[in-house]
């Protein structure tokens, strides 16, 4: 019989509608799988075993009283920089070790009030910047000598090992999609401003995102339905009602123009990632979606814009434990934290500002096509100990390569959802990224979930845990 | 155009009343020098003083579906 913890939140929640399972199952099926595999994954900073068994319980009642909510029973955990009140909440740090908040951050709130069950808080690089945390490396479940990327390290880790079904993480340039497309599972970075970052460790005001990672696009719809919206905590968030983001799923692609573009994204890319692309591509295409080629030349301002935002946002928050450098937990961090410091107001202004223009050459192409399919990232997971990337016969630093396909639709705003499209020849995770213009996240649902219904890649099972699950011991 | 030696960083770093180790000014000017040729390419953007793009623009726009509110021209790199 099939665990409960390898189902995804809708199965479970179809299992529960049946009263063939319940939510304390569930949940004892996920505090098991971690048993298992977290001595060796380490995605998990801290479970909430009792409390989180003992609101199942309280779940169970609603089922059975046929009064559910929208993602009632269903377990989830939440990236280490996500305030959770009364649960220490590290971002990662040994400056935040005890640090414990009173109130949840605005998306737990409304977990929580749809049901879903807060069972473990989860790994992320420190500060969700760098390349780990204090608290050490999360492994790739799918080979555990690569890195499982980040910051959103163990959110994408614990739901690729079938830890649990879904996760929060957050995205600055590339932080949910990142560690999604290493471990092969579906990550989503919302329209700037959809989801409300109240409560949450920030690390760069103009660049924050926070969204659902999970093994299906369905999933994400459904967690997105419930944690977007406007809050005026957040001085960013979008004035936008409620959607159902799971209305329109099963649209299809047909009559959609897919833009395929000609420049950045294909400049520098491993060759079996873009083979993985052509083949969604040509899936897509298959399916109805019209495939345009477009130019978005500004693009190559990406990188150094986005650095220079970072960089300085960075500095100004982190000042408060400047005069604490030597704790921050790794040398790349703490190069971080020190090169931040020399970031000039004029390159910050102009990168600001740059910022548009990025977003003007996106609004021409938008004006052909509907949204975009790019690369999820350039080569596969980098080994864990060197975190070089191989692109063909060349090497290239984390720094040069990890955030190059993800962080233009953080300066622009654009939603992007990263989708598993197949495994390299070492056997680890490709992937592919639909974007849309600001406010279209559900063309990205739509056009991933018709990848989803013609591909099985986002169901594939990391080698590891399909091990540890025949071999326990 | 030359690059800044680590006396320009420390003579930075005295001004902003930053204390930092001769290690982790070292790695700062590092990641400086690596990330340096993007920055020029990005300092090369001269952008419009009339038709002025400012930071606003960008969150407007993400507002309006992505659309801009009126044409601009496009500032040449």
């Amino acid at each position: 019989m099939t665990e409960l913890a390898d189902l995804t939140a809708t199965e479970l929640l179809a299992l529960y509608a049946q009263k063939e399972a319940s939510p304390t199952e569930a949940v004892r099926s996920c505090l098991s799988q971690m048993d298992r595999l977290e001595p060796t994954i380490n995605a998990v900073l801290t479970v909430r075993d009792d409390e989180c068994l003992a609101e199942a319980a309280e779940s169970e009642k609603r089922w059975m009283s046929g009064t559910p909510r929208v993602l009632d029973g269903v377990p989830y955990g939440a990236k280490d920089i996500i305030s959770t009140a009364g649960i220490r909440t590290t971002g990662g740090s040994i400056i935040y070790k005890d640090h414990v908040p009173s109130e949840n951050a605005a998306v737990i709130d409304r977990l929580e009030s749809e049901g879903a069950l807060l069972l473990a808080k989860l790994q992320t690089f420190e500060f969700a910047m760098g390349d780990n945390s204090h608290y050490g490396p999360t492994g790739n479940p799918w080979n555990l000598s690569r890195t499982s990327g980040g910051s959103s390290s163990g959110s994408a880790a614990a739901v690729a090992a079938r830890e649990l079904p879904l996760a929060l993480g957050t995205d600055t340039g590339g932080s949910i999609r990142v560690p999604a497309t290493f471990c092969g599972i579906t990550g989503f970075k919302p329209t700037m401003g959809l989801v409300p970052r109240h409560g949450i460790m920030p690390q760069s005001w103009t660049l924050d995102h926070v969204g659902p990672m999970a093994r299906s696009v369905e999933d994400i719809a459904h967690a997105l339905t419930v944690i977007a919206g406007h809050d005026s905590r957040d001085p960013t968030s979008l004035h936008q009602g409620k959607s159902d983001y799971v209305d329109g799923l099963d649209d299809g692609v047909r009559g959609l123009r897919l833009g395929l573009p000609r420049n950045w994204f294909f400049d520098l890319i491993d060759p079996a990632v873009d083979a993985a692309v052509r083949g969604a591509v040509d899936a897509l295409a298959d399916d109805g979606a019209d495939i345009v080629e477009v130019e978005i030349p500004a693009c190559a301002y990406s990188d150094a814009v986005g650095w220079t935002i970072m960089y300085a946002e960075y500095a100004a928050l982190h000042e408060v434990t400047f005069d604490r450098i030597d704790e921050y937990s790794t040398p790349l961090s703490q190069q971080l934290l020190a090169s931040s410091q020399f970031i000039s107001a004029l390159d910050y202004l102009r990168a600001l500002r740059v910022l548009h223009v990025i977003q003007l050459d996106f609004e021409r192409a938008f004006a052909e096509v509907d949204a975009l399919i790019v690369p999820g990232m350039a080569g596969v997971a980098p080994k864990n100990d060197d975190l070089l990337f191989s692109v063909g016969e060349k090497t290239f630093s984390w720094g040069d390569l990890v955030a190059r396909m993800t962080m233009v639709f953080n300066l622009t705003g654009i939603p992007a959802l990263s989708l598993p499209a197949g495994l390299s020849d070492c056997g680890l995770p490709l992937g592919i990224q639909i974007a849309a213009p600001p406010l279209s996240d559900a063309v990205c649902l739509r056009v991933g979930h018709a990848y989803q219904r013609i591909t099985s890649h986002h169901s594939a099972t990391p080698a590891f845990t399909e091990e540890k699950a025949r071999n326990p011991g | 155009m030359s690059e800044p030696s680590e006396l320009t960083f420390r003579v930075i770093a005295e001004d902003l009343d930053i204390e930092l180790s001769s290690e982790h000014l070292e790695n700062a000017l590092g990641a400086h020098r690596i990330f340096r040729p993007k920055l020029q390419e990005l300092r090369q953007l001269k952008l419009p003083y009339l038709d002025c793009i400012e930071p606003a623009d960008v969150r407007q726009w993400i507002e309006n579906g992505g659309r801009s509110v009126q044409a601009r021209g496009k500032p040449t790199p």
